[in-house]
């Protein structure tokens, strides 16, 4: 590598942003160029400067205040029946009603597939924020897993132990789907995260799997035991059915 | 059958977008250089984000929410202070006419580590910088955001987000130097 390429690729390198390979090329080029190496010192420190600056604070207050400007859409008849004793009954019943009806648009309890996948893509990586997964129970040990939602959900979400696949349970944490509580149980596979969300299906109809694609996301979704499942990863569809007809074979010990 | 730990809209929006409220007035507050603008700017961008929260799409929910609150501060830009949101790319375009290496020069890196720790002409330096320079820096270095996450916020491939991070850097380290020159003189 020149001193033209290093100087391209120095704030990615600084950045950890580079792919391996070009990354090592430079740590070459930085130990025998002390030009390039100074200008990278310099970047190092000014960095340093910029996030030792205070940032800059709200107001404490602000988020109480943004908290208590968000619109109340939900369940709206209980909002209406609260506020009948309110000096304005009439106007703000109407207000909250139109409201509601507005609101229900795009408020209402989103039910239908797309959504549902665009939920779970939303949970699986904001769970992922930070690059470890967000876990209230990290075990690999199913029996650790399981035993852990007792009272916390009111099923019994299936925990496989499907190390031998190559497929190795993380953990777990409380979330939701659909606006309803859900099991996420999350694996790993040559470091890809599978998240798998189950809760309680809306009708016990059974709903074979089917794997989709969405932004580049792997979706599987199926009911079963009344259990509505979805599957995300960033694995390929194949791995993910591979994955789902694991969870889904009959259960040996 | 209801669960009583069943988290509402509202409680979801406050855990996974709300979280970053601070990191959203960081960036209004660095972007428009002022306390009550930045302080609307943020509560608006937040009524919007709870408005399309069951959409929220992106890298991760910190890079939707910051894209919404960059969005408004434009807005903000466009209907209040216009003329400033020209004159800062046509200065970038300028910018760009300066060598890349120019900003480099051969400096002791010790010098520049006790100057940076001058903070108040580093975040005046850094003030000055033009808009586009100062948000991905503030998204880098203050909020530490990756450049996919970046890129998501100011709506600009990955190349363009590493490379205003370079100008921006060396725009400011040549800011810096001068500050210094002009406080010595």
């Amino acid at each position: 590598m020149n001193c033209d390429h290093a100087r391209k690729v120095l704030d990615a390198y600084l950045d950890r942003e580079l792919d391996n390979a070009t990354h090592a090329q430079l740590t070459a080029h930085l130990s025998s160029c002390p030009d390039c190496s100074s200008v990278l010192s310099q970047r190092i420190a000014l960095g340093k400067g910029i996030r030792e600056l205070a940032r800059h604070a709200p107001r404490a207050a602000l988020h109480a205040e943004v908290m208590a400007a968000l619109p109340r859409a939900a369940p709206a008849s209980q909002r209406v029946a609260r506020r009948v004793r309110w000096p304005h009954a009439a106007a703000l019943a109407c207000a909250v009603a139109v409201a509601s009806f507005g609101l229900g648009l795009w408020m209402g309890k989103p039910t239908d597939p797309f959504d549902r996948r665009e939920q779970v893509i939303a949970r699986h990586v904001g769970s992922l924020v930070g690059g470890q997964p967000q876990l209230q129970v990290a075990s690999s040990d199913r029996h650790v897993v399981k035993p852990w939602f007792a009272g916390k959900v009111d099923f019994a979400p299936p925990v496989r132990d499907l190390d031998a696949h190559g497929f190795t349970l993380l953990g777990a944490r409380l979330d939701s789907v659909a606006d309803r509580p859900a099991a996420a149980l999350v694996y790993r596979i040559r470091k890809h995260e599978i998240t798998l969300f189950v809760s309680r299906a809306a009708q016990s109809t059974p709903v074979p799997p089917t794997v989709t694609t969405l932004r580049g996301f792997a979706i599987a979704a199926w009911t079963t035991d009344g259990l509505m499942c979805t599957a995300i990863s960033d694995v390929d569809p194949a791995e993910l059915q591979r994955f789902v007809d694991l969870v889904q074979a009959p259960q040996g010990t | 059958m209801r669960i009583p730990t069943e988290p509402s809209k509202r409680e979801r929006f406050e855990s996974t977008v709300l979280v970053h409220l601070d990191a959203a007035y960081n960036l209004a507050r660095w972007t428009l250089r002022d306390d009550s603008s930045a302080e609307d700017v943020v509560q608006d961008a937040c009524l919007r984000a709870f408005r399309y929260f069951d959409g929220m799409h992106g890298p991760t929910p910190k890079a939707w929410f910051m894209a919404i609150v960059r969005n408004a501060c434009m807005d903000w830009f466009s209907a209040n202070r216009r003329h400033e949101l020209d004159e800062s790319f046509e200065d970038s375009e300028h910018a760009g006419a300066v060598s890349a290496w120019s900003a480099d020069s051969a400096e002791s890196p010790e010098s520049l580590a006790i100057r940076a720790d001058d903070r108040r002409l580093l975040r005046a330096s850094l003030e000055t910088l033009p808009i586009e320079f100062r948000e991905v820096l503030i998204l880098r270095e203050m909020e530490e955001l990756s450049y996919r996450e970046i890129s998501a916020v100011v709506g600009v491939p990955i190349g363009t987000v590493m490379s205003r991070l370079s100008r921006g850097r060396q725009q400011l380290a040549h800011l810096l130097r001068a500050g210094h020159e002009r406080k010595a003189s």
